[in-house]
Parts: structure tokens; sequence; C-alpha cells
């Protein structure tokens, strides 16, 4: 059987309009009255969330909103998982928005939405946010100790036991000529991409239709979802 | 829902992130657009 693909240069559909400077990521995406949001994160591991004081940089000129988890009545809404919705992942689901803990470096705590990005990221700076610091958990060995939980009202921060057996390892390790005990570490992944995470939305108010425009790779699954969510009647995507 | 251009991170990029929710959450705004830094990429 001829190899028709390893090794051998692939030409894709799309390289000729790349190759032209003609691809459209979400930045080149632009329309009248645009505002640009930007994201205060937290630059604490884990913390108690007591207080946000947004008042300074609502007073900034350019800036037309800053919204926090109060805005949200009812609590911001959650992260769902797409990839393994398993019902053990629930109680630790991430809300979009801390309320009142942070549980990583990074996580959202107030989105600014401003004139410019550059007016967006000053206003960041008059923003007051105050964390009573928690003890971090960065590692499982940290974390399987549970003496500092992120979730509480699970009151662990191990979701489930993962078990898998495929044949006789016992077996196999005493008849094996040579063995060798290790203990690997990898760290996380995420995607380093031609454009990092982004992503527009458009709300038309006199047609109810949300318009969203992003790299979200799934492109029905995400706007079916969007759709279960904001009750929106169009179903158009493309 | 439009999706533009990747540009690679395939796999990481298949679940959701906060700001996929944040940013079209704001109805009461006519648009509204974020792009992540690469550090905020890595959180």
């Amino acid at each position: 059987m001829k190899n028709t693909f390893i090794g051998i240069p692939m030409e894709r559909r799309e390289d000729l309009r790349f190759l032209r400077g003609r691809g459209e990521y979400v930045d080149d995406v632009t329309v009248p009255g645009l505002l640009y949001a930007v994201i205060l994160r937290s630059s604490v591991a884990h913390g108690r969330l007591v207080s946000i004081d947004a008042s300074a940089a609502l007073k900034r000129p350019g800036v037309h909103a800053v919204i926090t988890a109060a805005d949200m009545p009812g609590g911001p809404p959650i992260v769902p998982m797409r990839l393994q919705p398993l019902p053990e992942f629930k109680p630790f689901e991430q809300p979009v928005i801390a309320y009142d803990k942070v549980r990583y470096v990074g996580e959202p705590i107030a989105v600014v939405l401003a004139a410019s990005v550059a007016v967006g990221e000053d206003a960041l700076d008059a923003i007051e946010v105050r964390i009573d610091d928690l003890p971090a958990v960065a590692d499982w060995t940290v974390a399987a100790q549970n003496k500092s939980v992120l979730f509480e009202k699970p009151g662990t921060n191990r979701s489930l036991v993962f078990e898998s057996r495929k044949g006789d390892a016992d077996a196999a390790f005493a008849r094996a000529p040579y063995v060798r005990r290790e203990r690997l570490r990898t760290g996380r992944h995420y995607g380093l991409t031609m454009e990092p995470r982004g992503v527009m939305a458009t709300w038309d108010e006199a047609k109810g239709k949300l318009t969203i425009y992003g790299a979200a790779k799934y492109r029905s699954s995400t706007g079916a979802f969007f759709r279960r969510r904001s009750a929106c009647r169009s179903n158009r995507s493309r | 829902m439009i999706e533009n251009d990747v540009g690679g991170g395939y796999g990481a990029r298949g679940e959701f992130y906060p700001e996929d929710f944040l940013i079209p959450s704001r109805r009461g705004t006519s648009i509204v657009r974020s792009n992540g830094s690469r550090i905020a990429a890595k959180t």
C-alpha cells in the first residue's frame, strides 16, 4: 500500500489565502461602535474575594462599564465542560467570573468595556480588589491532602477515582527481564495559537439576534450551546 | 456563531473558556470584542 500522507507535503486548500495575508482572525473583524473588553485577572492562586471597587475606573474617559459577578443576578454562569462532562465534575465547574473566591492565577475578576484596549488596560489599574490569601493548591500532591480545598461544597479536591485495567500487569512485570520504576511529571498544556483566544459578540436588540465571532473549533455545538442558554431563536451558524 | 480562522491550538481550544461566555453575555451593549494576550492564553 502506497503511503500518501506521512512525509509527503500536503497542500491545504487554505494555504493560498493565508500566504496572501487574507486570513481573517477575530482581531480583523471590526464594526462601528465596537467596544473592547479588557479583563482584570487574579494575581493570586487561591483566595477569598472580599471586595471590588470599580468606582474610580468607571470615572475614566472612554470607560463604558465595569462588569463583575455582582452584575449577574443569581450568580455567574459556570463554564461547562464539553469533552468529558461527567457528573462527578459538576461540583468543580468554574464560574465564568470569580464571585466568592479566586482559584487560579488569571481567573477573571472584572471586565472593563472601553472605547479602546489602551483605555481599558489603564482602567484596570484603577480597580481596587481585596483578596484574602488562602493556601495555594499548586500540584496534585498538595491537592490530595485536602488541607486546602478549592471548592468547599464537595469538601475535597478529588472529583473522582478513575480505574482502568487491561491484561495482567503483575504477571507481565514478574516476567520482564528489566523493571524500572520512575515517577514522571508533565506540565499543563495550552494552545499557543497564531491569534490568542478572542471572541467578539454583537447583539441586535430589534431582531433578538446574538452573533458570536471566534475560534471556537466546534462551531455547531458551541452555537447550539449558546442558543440553549440565551433562548435565541436564530440557529444559523457558519 | 461565526468561526474565524483559528491559527492552531486545536486541542486546547476544544474546551470553553470564561471569555467565551463573558463577552456574549453583555446584551445591553451592542458590540464587544476581547482579544486575549499571550500571557492570558496561559492561564
